[in-house]
Order: C-alpha cells, then sequence, then structure tokens
C-alpha cells in the first residue's frame, strides 16, 4: 500500500471533513494524522475503499474525543470571526467568509453527531451503505439521518439563501 | 400497478436524489411522486436545501496547512482515470451536485414548483430506464438544444468559451458512431458550435447551464477546456463500457469525476 499516494489524494478532503465534523481545525490536523498513522500501522483487511476506510476512522477518532465537545462549542463562541482564511484579498469577501464559517460551523453544532457525520459524508459523496458502515447503523436509517439534517441547517442557516445569489 | 403506491418517505426521497435504489424500488418512489403534489414539493425542498447546504460548506472550509503529514502537499484534485474506482479516486463532488440534482437544478431555475416537476421525475425515469437497459435513452425535457456530429479522428475537444459561474457538464459514452450535445438546464443564452474535433459551448458570463454530450465509446481522447485556462483529458483508449459517464463541475475551476453507473 502506498500511503503516500493516498495521503496526497485523501489528505485534504479528509481534513475538511474533520474541520466540520469537530470544528477545530487543530483538532482535525491531528485527527488526520492519526488517521493516517493508523493507515501504516494497521491497515484495513480489505483495501478496495480505503477512502471509506478513512473517513471512518476520522469519524471515529471525532466520537472518542466527545470530550472535546464541549471545548468545541466554546471555540464557536470565541473564533467568532477571527479566524478568516488569511487567503482571501478582499476583506469584505474574508468577513463575509468569516460570517459564514461561523454560522457554519454553529448549524453543524446543532445536529446530532449522527446526524453530522451522515450529511457530512453524504458531502464527500459517499453512498448510504459507506455511510451506515461508518456509523454501524443500517442502510434505511442514513436517508432519515440525511433528511433530518437537512431540515436543521434549513433552520440555522436561513441567511444563507442570500448568499452567492 | 397503476394506483400510487404508498407515501415516500423522507429517506425514500434522500435515496431517490442519491441515486440509492434498485431500480424496481426507484420506478415505484418515482411513480408515486408523479401522482402526490406533496411528496413531490418536499423532493424538491430536500434536493434545494442539500444544495444550499452543499454551497455553505464549499464556502466555509478551511484548506490544511500544506506543510502538515508525511512529507506531502496535498495535490489538488484531478481527474484519475487510471484509477477510476479504486482508493485513489480525488475528492468527489457531492452527490447532491450529480445527474439527478443537475436535472433538477432546471426546475428550481424556473423557479416553479409543480408543473415541471412532472418533467423532472420523467426525466428521471428515463435516467432509470437507462440503468436498467443499460443503454441511453432521449431525454424528454421539452428544453433542449441538440446539435449532432461525427468526433474526427478519434479525438475530440470541448471547449467551454465563457467562464461560466456553475453547472455541469455530462460525458456519457455510448456506441453510436456520431456525437450528440445538448443543454440539459439553462438560462437561454447559451449555444452549442460543431467545430472540425471539437465541440464548442458558448454561454453567457454568469451562465449556470448543464450540457449533456454523449459520444462514442471509440473516442480514443477526450480534453475538456475551460476559458479559465483549466483543462482536463480523458484518454478513453480501450473502451469503459457504454453508459460510464463522466461528470464536470463547471465554475471558474474544473471538477471531473466518473459517475456511478447502477
Ligand atoms: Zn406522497
Amino acid at each position: 500500500m502506498n500511503v503516500e499516494r493516498l495521503f496526497r489524494a485523501h489528505y485534504a478532503e479528509l481534513f475538511r471533513y474533520s474541520n466540520f465534523m469537530s470544528g477545530d481545525p487543530d483538532v482535525a490536523h491531528d485527527i488526520v494524522q492519526d488517521a493516517f498513522m493508523r493507515l501504516q500501522e494497521r491497515p484495513p483487511k480489505h483495501q478496495e475503499n480505503v477512502r471509506s476506510w478513512l473517513f471512518t476512522v476520522a469519524t471515529n477518532l471525532v466520537r472518542d474525543r466527545t470530550k472535546l465537545e464541549s471545548r468545541r462549542r466554546a471555540l464557536l463562541e470565541e473564533r467568532r470571526g477571527l479566524d478568516a482564511s488569511g487567503t482571501d484579498s478582499d476583506p469584505l469577501a474574508s468577513l463575509e467568509r468569516a460570517e459564514i464559517r461561523d454560522l457554519v460551523r454553529k448549524a453543524l453544532g446543532s445536529l446530532r453527531p449522527k446526524e453530522r457525520t451522515a450529511l457530512l459524508m453524504r458531502s464527500h459523496g459517499f453512498a448510504h451503505r459507506e455511510i451506515a458502515d461508518a456509523l454501524g447503523t443500517t442502510t434505511a436509517s442514513v436517508g432519515t439521518l440525511i433528511a433530518r439534517s437537512l431540515d436543521k441547517l434549513s433552520l440555522a442557516m436561513p441567511s444563507l439563501r442570500e448568499h452567492r445569489e | 400497478m397503476n394506483q400510487p403506491s404508498h407515501a415516500a418517505s423522507d429517506a425514500d426521497l434522500v435515496r431517490l436524489l442519491d441515486e440509492e435504489f434498485e431500480p424496481e424500488r426507484r420506478t415505484e418512489v418515482l411513480l408515486h411522486i408523479q401522482e402526490c403534489e406533496a411528496c413531490s414539493t418536499r423532493l424538491i425542498a430536500l434536493r434545494e436545501i442539500g444544495e444550499r447546504v452543499q454551497r455553505a460548506l464549499d464556502l466555509a472550509a478551511i484548506d490544511p496547512k500544506p506543510s502538515v503529514g508525511p512529507g506531502a502537499r496535498p495535490l489538488p484534485p484531478v481527474l484519475d482515470l487510471d484509477h477510476p474506482s479504486s482508493d485513489a479516486n480525488p475528492a468527489q463532488p457531492s452527490r447532491a451536485w450529480g445527474r439527478a440534482a443537475a436535472i433538477l437544478a432546471a426546475v428550481a431555475a424556473l423557479g416553479l414548483a409543480l408543473s415541471p416537476v412532472r418533467a423532472f421525475v420523467a426525466d428521471l425515469m428515463s435516467v432509470g430506464d437507462r440503468a436498467i437497459r443499460g443503454a441511453p435513452a432521449e431525454p424528454d425535457l421539452t428544453r433542449n438544444s441538440r446539435v449532432s456530429f461525427a468526433a474526427a479522428g478519434g479525438e475530440l475537444t470541448i471547449r467551454v468559451r465563457s467562464i461560466q459561474r456553475a453547472g455541469s457538464l455530462f460525458v456519457r459514452l455510448t456506441e453510436a458512431e456520431r456525437a450528440s450535445a445538448r443543454i440539459v438546464s439553462s438560462q437561454g443564452s447559451e449555444e452549442l458550435v460543431v467545430l472540425p474535433s471539437a465541440l464548442e459551448i458558448v454561454s453567457g458570463e454568469a451562465s449556470t447551464a448543464s450540457y449533456l454530450v454523449e459520444v462514442p465509446r471509440s473516442l480514443n481522447r477526450l480534453v475538456v477546456e475551460l476559458q479559465s485556462g483549466i483543462d482536463t483529458t480523458l484518454w478513453l483508449g480501450a473502451g469503459p463500457p457504454p453508459g460510464t459517464e463522466y461528470q464536470f463541475s463547471l465554475g471558474p475551476v474544473l471538477e471531473g469525476a466518473i459517475a456511478d453507473e447502477r
């Protein structure tokens, strides 16, 4: 198994997923590192879908850090508007982006962990079967989890209607 | 079997949008939705929220620090034809932006609730038939323009002449020798121009149109070019099976992926 190739292929998206899951970029970095470390040390027996395996490991690592949940909540407040990416050249765009991040982080925080996982894995293109495996649930309940999280997010992010339109 | 089946649950609707159903169940649910205003409205709502949420997630995403990890920078997502379904798949665009969503986008763009739903559902049905028969079917959308042409010399370039804001480009392989192209969702200012070995898509600057291009499986090279200078080359060569579909998300950037055909 070529871990470096896998790393190059999946690092960015796994980070993005873990960041949304944990609400904390530093935690996300740790989780992604741990996931790849685990891949190197204890690779999955069935290697046909390493991508799904990586996301599942990341999901579990986030879940294992439930203690961080409260810290995450605190960060939501703390980081309000402070973490606009330095790459935006237009300060107005940066501000808007920071607001969106804040909004998204809060909205995701309003979901139960299973809902958040289902929603984010779906947004990364995973099949319901893979999401169900990651959650240890049935394929049938994945659709319900996704619909429920979409409804919650819709309530939590009404102002996004105006963005980017 | 003429009676509409029982109501479709939220889970059914999500599975429909995500193309998760077996063909029989899919047809059953579609038949119900076609008859049921509540379910078709809900279907559109779920898809619309999903799209909105995806857009928000895209805007809110933070890029990782490039220096972290086992000594490698993360690569930008590229289409990796050598490993079409293996572990090396690049970041895949959300399934919420998949084929069904592109068609539904046409519905949303019209800003109407129910009459286009029937067209949408009809198109979903034809996608389902396609999956069942393993061969492409004619879409019956009313708003489409269509051009046919021969892809000369086994090569074809699809060139998007102006920067599109959004939209999808679907490239589907067929057994036919001729290629064809159509606009499946648009705001009206798009045009398809056939050139020797190339198809030009001339779109308005704020275009969010989606296109379907069907090309012969015998094609050995396909290039997708964007005005912004990004291009992707597909080497088809030994021929993936007919029905294989490549999806590109248009916009200032071009992202490609091989869509699952099931
Ligand atoms: Zn119904």
